[in-house]
Order: C-alpha cells, then structure tokens, then sequence
C-alpha cells in the first residue's frame, strides 16, 4: 500500500513537475556573425575552454531533429545542427546555414543561398543536396513539420549552395515555419535509404552546427564537445555537460552552491525576484508571442452561449491571475494579439475591465436563475497540470459571479485524449507559442486549425487570415489582423488573460548567453557565444 | 519438501502471468495514445499520427496486439521502447546497476541498523532509549521522503557544501578507476542516507515487538526459572525466534529492490529504474512498461519462492503441511 501510495504520489508530482513546459515548444535563434571575434567591445577578451554544465528537467529520447517534437531534445540539438534560417532571441528571423534567401517577384519561389565549406560532424561535405533530402523526406515521411511545409510544391537544387523551395501560392509564414521547428538540416549520406525512425545516428546524432556529439549516459548527462571544423563562429566551451535533474527545487540548490552554470529547469516562482538586485546574477525579463488564455467548447455546453462568455471576461481578474498566480512575470494581456506584434495592434479592440454586476447580468440575459447562494450554474474546467494556481484565482473570480467550478487536472496524454483530441469538456486552458509569424495565430482561430481545440467556426476569420498569409508587408497585413481583433473580441471564442513571459536568470560569469549578450545572434539554447569569465 | 516447492513455483508462474496479463490490458485501457504524445500537441500533426499508429500496430484490435507481444516475448524479444526506439531490454539493463546500488544498500543498512536498535529498544523496554527510538520512529514514519531528501541537500549540499546535490558522478572531472568509485559514494551518502533513515523504523518496530512478544513466551519463563543467565535466554533463544519476522521484511524489500524509488530518484536525479517507470507512464509508452512489469513480477515472484524455501529451511512445521 506504501508503494502503491508513493507511486501515486509521484505520478501526481511528476506532472507538476513537467507541466510548465509540456505543451510550449519555446524557439528562438541567432545569426551567425562571422566576424563575432572581432566584435568584442567590452574590455575583457573572451576566454577559450572550460566546462559548462547546464541542468534539464527531462530527458531528450532520440535526436533525430525533425522526426518528432522532442522539446527536451531540441534544446541540445541547436547546438549540434543547423536550420537554413533561425529564430534569435528577438524573435526575428535571422540566417543560419541559409546566408541569404529571397523571394522571387510573385512570391511563388522561395531561393535559399548556402554557406560554403561546410563539412558534417563525421567530415563528409555537406551540400544543397542535404537540404534537398531533408525536406523531402519529412513531407514524405510525415515529420513534425510536414504540416506547414504542405504549400511547397518542389525543391531543386541548382547548384551545390543554392536551394529552391517552389510554392503552390505565396505563403509568408513560410519562412517562419522553416525557421522554427523540427526543420534542421539532417545528413543524406546517413539517413538515406534507411529507416529514419530507427537509423541509429538517433542515438549519436551527426549535424554540421558548433557542437558535437560525445554521449548519453541514460538518466544522467549527455556531453557535447566544440566542433573545431566549424563553418561559422568557433565556441568558446570545450563542452557542455547537459544533466537531468527532474526536481525543480533540487536543480535550483545545486545551481546556487555552483555545481550547475545553468539552469533549464528555471528558477522556482517564489524565488524569481530574489535575484534583482544581486551582482552575482544577470536578469533579463523575456516575453514570447505567447498568449496564455481560457478555451471554450463552443459545439456544446453552457459556454456555446456569447453571453455566457461575456460574463467570464467581465468577471475574470486579469490583475490578480497576473500578480498573484503569476507573480508578475510575464505581462497582463490587454489585446487580442500579442504586444510582439506591435504593429498589428487594435488599439480600439481592448479586453474588457472586471465588472462582476455586469457579469451577473449577463448570466440572467442568458436565461440562469441564481440559487440561494447566489449560483448561476456549476462547471469544470478540464486542465493539464501546470494552471494550478492561475485555476485557483479564476475559480474564486468565477464564485464572485455566480459560476460555481471544479478543477479537474489530468496527466497530459488523459487531458490530451479527453480534452484536446475527445472534445468532451467544456472550459479549459492552454498557451504555447504563437509566432515567428503573426499568422500562426490561425492554428488557434481558423475552422480546421491544429490548435483550435474549442471548435470556433468563423469564415468570416478564415478569409482574412488566408489574405493575411499571402500578403508580405506590415501595412499591407496590419489592417487585416486589426479586422481580425474586431472579430475575435464579439465572438469570444477564447479569452486572453495574459503574455507568456519569464525572468531569466544567468550567473554574471556567464559571458556571451543566448538571453543577454547575444541575444541577436544566438537561439534561445544555442551556447556558440558564451564563455566563462572565472 | 520436493513437493512443496514445486508447488510454489507453480504459483509463481501463474503470479507472473495473470499480473502480465493485467498490466497489459490496464496500460492500454489507460486515458491518452503514445503516438500523440510523441506527435506533440503543440502542432499534432495528422498524418504523423496515422503514419506512426500504423507503424507500431496500434491500429490492430487489442487482442491482436497482445497475441503478437506474447509471440515476440516467447522469442525473448520485449521489443522497442516508442520514445526513443530503442530496444527495451537494454533501457532496462542500464538502469539495473544504479538502481541496485541504491536500494540494496539502504536496505541492507536499514535492516542491520534497525535491528540492531529494535533489539537493545527491547531489551530496556519503557527506559529513555526505548521511548526516544519510538518518538522518532513514529515522526519520521510521517515524513515525506522528498521532503526530507530535499532537507538533506539543503543542509549538507547548500550549506556546509560537503557533499554533492544530485547525480551520480561528478560532471566536470573525468574520473577514472578508483577515484569514480569514491565519486559515486560519494554521490550515494544522501540519497542512501535517505532511504536508510526512512526504512529503519520499520525494522526497528518490527524487531522490537517480536523480541518483546517472545519474551514473554511461556518457555523463556521457564528458562528464566532454570536460573539460565539472562544474556544467554536472549542470545541463545530469543533472538533466534524473534528474527522471523525481520527475515520476511527484508526478503519482501529485496523483490522490490529492482522497481527502484521513484520519489527519492527524482530528488537526487539519481538514473534508476523508478524514474524509467514514471517517465514511461507519463509517455504511455506501452512496450517499455509491459517489459519493465514483466521482469518487476518475474523477480517479486522469484524473491518469493526463495523466501518460502528458506522458511522451510528454517521452520520444519511449514514444509510439513
């Protein structure tokens, strides 16, 4: 019985542990800048050598970089391929094997101009035809990205540093997509011919980026070594030692007593501010086009009905989900788009103020007769681990309106079968990343979109993103999303409470990250750049 | 005797395969698909999910799935683990020496330590050692191993900084030979010291109501009677019947020994086999749990039937039966 309580326990605590992280595949890149040495404009010089280990809370399970989405994977893997272009820490694209690209006039063609002398992990020339394959080969065998590669009709080659994508119309999320995930450059020479799920570079993987592989120690660590042959600018690190430490809290003593450079497991909530104001750390605030928000089943239930909706956004607080189950990181949303795109805001189209009578209005016009203590109805919000506390203030939020809510937190696959796949629920959360491109908003909107789990069915928003996709300037899309907003805010499909956002943490002796130094040249987890100043 | 065990090892099979049977089917009844755990839900993208169903027979009816698992083991094949294609025995294999060094040790030293106080608890019964021992038996009973483990790191790791917080080597010095053995001892004091501290009450309660229960048996009334010296009753004859008990405890810890302690694992990113199984159910990857439960219920059952012999061995009334 103890152990069977324990295991229980512990299937409760590993889903808190993981949750934060399990449905956010956070991207983000640099350039490379060739001339990087000689760029250094602070007084100390950067060091060569040295060891930096950095602590993850999962385990990558196979690196094959574009089969499956393996976020724990993916951060080790930026160190160890390359994407034709990236996302950098601004959230721009910027290029990485790809020197340069351009879009021929009727948007149609899509060029990619490579680097040169480049060479793979095991010394074999890397060439467009590798590009070529990669491509090929996760539309034909389904790959993580394949969806959003759908438009593209063919890829050539016509020379050995150049790559052309041919579209079957002009698609400017395009390069986003190419830019973010599961769309790193995989070797031909190993991977063709055989099975690619089972090829068993997956274990001991082969990449052209600045990092190579040395080993996996199941459990433990995987260590990565410089890759003096690289084709871009030369790490500073001998090699990074990645070690899995599940336990959030266990990570962050040993990340404070200095066994641990740097921490993915991210510092806990309740010690985020602790470290403003000391010199031994770096802060630096991060915000992701990432909308966190309440999701509706709109084919059933009592919130298909707009009034109901309505009085969940006049009732909800934004202000106490921000500042007390957030903790004030991130920012409060005010908009229908994310802050990032700051050109497509609508300023005219904001979320609506907390209004708990208006709330209770609009529950009566809706048809709900209140209780004797003053409840309309009862619900239950379906969630994956991970919401806890914001649930915990929108069901307190919703008593004060006469909506009484039960919290129902599930393990992902349960939550992922009943709610995501199932639709058998009838309010829940989600976030997850929404960008490069201000158009991958549609797999949240659009009627067929991947992520639009509550059922929202607007042709009126299908029409207007389709425009938004193939126009190519900001004034030209602008007026599109703004109309977009102007939609979103009447229908309510979902309600946006706030930005996605974090404080990051890094020792001051830590030189060169991808969060501070160099954030406009390095992905999110890419360690090209960074040396240690002790 | 011949007889008796064959008997028990007839039971032990049937143990082995009604529990197979079981988890079997229970893991796949379960919420959730593995496929669209590995497809990611962030962007799940169809055609990736038929494509991957497919490919591992997910879309065959059950019983197909269980009748080709049954043919595949009869080969010695548990097959390939869903998350990361590897085969399963070998994700096993690597987890069973860390996994065994933690829990045979803590169990070994909780076993001698928490005898060794059960029995001198017994022997001054109601003294100050007596009622200390059963206090703080009964609070750490009611302390939560992570918890605990946590405790532990901040107070030896964080602030006296003498021994390392997690792992089971040290990350930037590449060890070899006899320096690696003391890194890794080095690396086991917590989490081992851990576990121990939590297993000792139970020997200790256990030894110390079996010593107190046989002495107050009739016989050793008796023997007291004859004038025998106190210290030989309790070497000679008390001890002997009292350590039943003990022996059944510990030879039930040691069937589990090989699912490893997921909880303190997770504390101590320690790589034993408890993490596997949760990271396994977290993942629904069904061919590496069905595997892990296989060989979980192959050594419980194995553990037991030892167990049952050396019973016999020791207590003739049992075999007669």
């Amino acid at each position: 019985m103890r152990r069977k309580l324990s295991l229980f326990l512990v299937i409760v605590l590993c889903c808190g542990l993981f949750a934060g992280c399990a449905k956010e595949n956070k991207v983000n890149e640099t350039e490379k800048v060739e001339e990087a040495n000689t760029e250094s404009d602070t007084a100390d010089t950067p060091k060569v050598g040295g060891t930096f280990v950095v602590s993850m809370a999962r385990e990558p399970q196979t690196y094959n970089p574009c089969a499956q989405a393996d976020d724990a994977a993916y951060v080790i893997i930026q160190n160890m391929f390359n994407k034709l272009v990236k996302i950098n820490g601004d959230d721009k694209v910027i290029p990485d094997i790809a020197k340069e690209w351009e879009y021929s006039d009727d948007g149609k063609t899509l060029t990619f101009h490579l680097q040169e002398n480049v060479k793979w992990h095991d010394g074999e020339k890397f060439s467009s035809e590798d590009v070529k394959w990669t491509f090929d080969q996760i539309i034909k065998e389904k790959g993580f990205a394949s969806a959003s590669l759908a438009g593209v009709e063919e890829i050539t080659c016509p020379d050995e540093n150049t790559v052309v994508f041919k579209l079957e119309a002009p698609n400017s999320g395009l390069l986003g997509y190419i830019a973010w995930f599961g769309t790193y450059i995989m070797p031909k020479h190993i991977y063709e011919g055989t099975d690619w799920l089972q090829n068993s570079a997956n274990q001991s993987p082969i990449g052209t980026g600045p990092f190579k592989f040395v080993e996996h120690k199941k459990g433990e660590s995987i260590t990565i070594e410089r890759n003096d042959d690289y084709w871009g600018h030369k790490p500073y690190l001998d090699k990074i030692v990645y070690t899995i430490i599940p336990d959030q809290n266990t990570a962050f003593q040993g990340w404070l007593n200095g066994e641990i450079d740097e921490s993915r497991n991210g510092v806990p909530l309740n010690e985020a501010h602790s470290f403003d104001d000391d010199p031994n750390y770096v802060v630096k605030e991060k915000l992701w086009p990432n909308k966190l928000y309440i999701n509706f089943n709109l084919r059933e239930g009592k919130f298909a009905d707009i009034k109901v909706r309505q009085a969940v956004a006049y009732g909800i607080d934004r202000d106490e989900i921000f500042t007390k189950a957030l903790k004030g990181i991130g920012q409060k949303a005010e908009y229908f788009i994310s802050p990032i795109y700051d050109w497509a805001i609508n300023e005219d189209v904001k979320l609506p103020e907390r209004d708990v009578e208006k709330a209770r209005a609009l529950l009566e016009e809706a048809g709900y007769k209140a209780d004797e203590n003053g409840i309309y109805f009862s619900t239950t919000m379906d969630l994956f681990p991970g919401f806890d506390d914001v649930a915990e203030v929108i069901k307190a939020n919703f008593k004060d309106i006469g909506i009484d809510m039960k919290i129902n937190v599930m393990d992902d696959p349960a939550y992922d079968e009943k709610v995501w796949f199932g639709h058998d629920y009838e309010i829940t959360m989600i976030g997850g990343y929404q960008g490069p491109d201000i158009s991958a908003i549609s797999s949240r909107i659009e009627s067929n979109g991947s992520m639009n789990i509550g059922g929202y069915n607007n042709p009126k928003i299908d029409e207007l993103l389709k425009q938004g996709l193939v126009l190519t300037t900001e004034e030209e899309r602008a007026p599109i999303y703004k109309e977009i907003q102007e939609i979103l805010a009447e229908d309510l499909p979902v309600i946006f409470y706030s930005e996605k956002g974090a404080k990051l943490v890094v020792k001051s002796y830590v030189k060169g990250h991808p969060a501070t130094e160099a954030s406009d040249k390095a992905s999110e987890a890419e360690f090209t750049y960074v040396w240690l100043d002790k | 005797m011949k007889g008796y065990i064959g008997k028990r090892i007839a039971t032990g099979i049937l143990t082995i395969i009604f529990s197979f049977c079981f988890t079997f089917f229970l893991i796949r009844y379960a919420p959730g698909n593995p496929i669209k755990v590995l497809a990611g839900t962030e962007n799940p993208n169809p055609e990736l999910i038929e494509h991957l169903t497919v490919k591992y027979g997910l879309d065959k009816p059950i019983i197909v799935q269980f009748t080709n698992y049954i043919k595949n083991i009869l080969k010695g094949d548990l097959g390939y683990s869903y998350m990361s294609n590897e085969p399963v025995i070998k994700l096993i294999k690597e987890k069973i020496f860390p996994t065994l060094l933690l829990t045979l040790t803590s169990s070994i030293i909780s076993v001698i330590v928490g005898t060794f106080l059960g029995v001198h608890a017994a022997r001054k019964v109601g003294s100050i050692f007596d009622r200390i021992m059963c206090g703080i038996s009964y609070i750490i009973d009611s302390t939560p191993g992570f918890w605990l483990g946590l405790i532990f790191i901040i107070i030896f790791a964080s602030t006296f900084k003498i021994l390392p917080t997690s792992g089971m080597h040290d990350l930037r010095a590449d060890n070899e030979g006899f320096a690696r053995v003391l890194d890794v001892i080095r690396h086991m004091i917590l989490p081992v010291g851990t576990l121990s501290i939590l297993q000792i009450p139970l020997y200790f309660r256990i030894s110390r109501s079996s010593v107190l229960q046989t002495m107050s048996e009739d016989f050793i009334t008796t023997l007291r009677a004859t004038g025998m010296k106190e210290s030989r009753i309790f070497n000679k004859y008390v001890l002997k019947n009292a350590i039943i008990p003990t022996i059944t405890m510990f030879s039930l810890s040691l069937a589990f020994t090989i699912s490893g302690v997921a909880l303190i694992e997770i504390v101590f990113a320690w790589p034993g086999m408890g993490r596997l199984i949760m990271e396994a159910i977290k993942k629904r990857d069904y061919p590496l749990l069905t595997g892990i439960y296989l060989i979980i219920s192959i050594c419980v059952c194995v553990a037991m039937i030892v167990t049952d012999i050396i019973y016999a061995l020791i207590d003739p009334r049992i075999r007669l039966e």
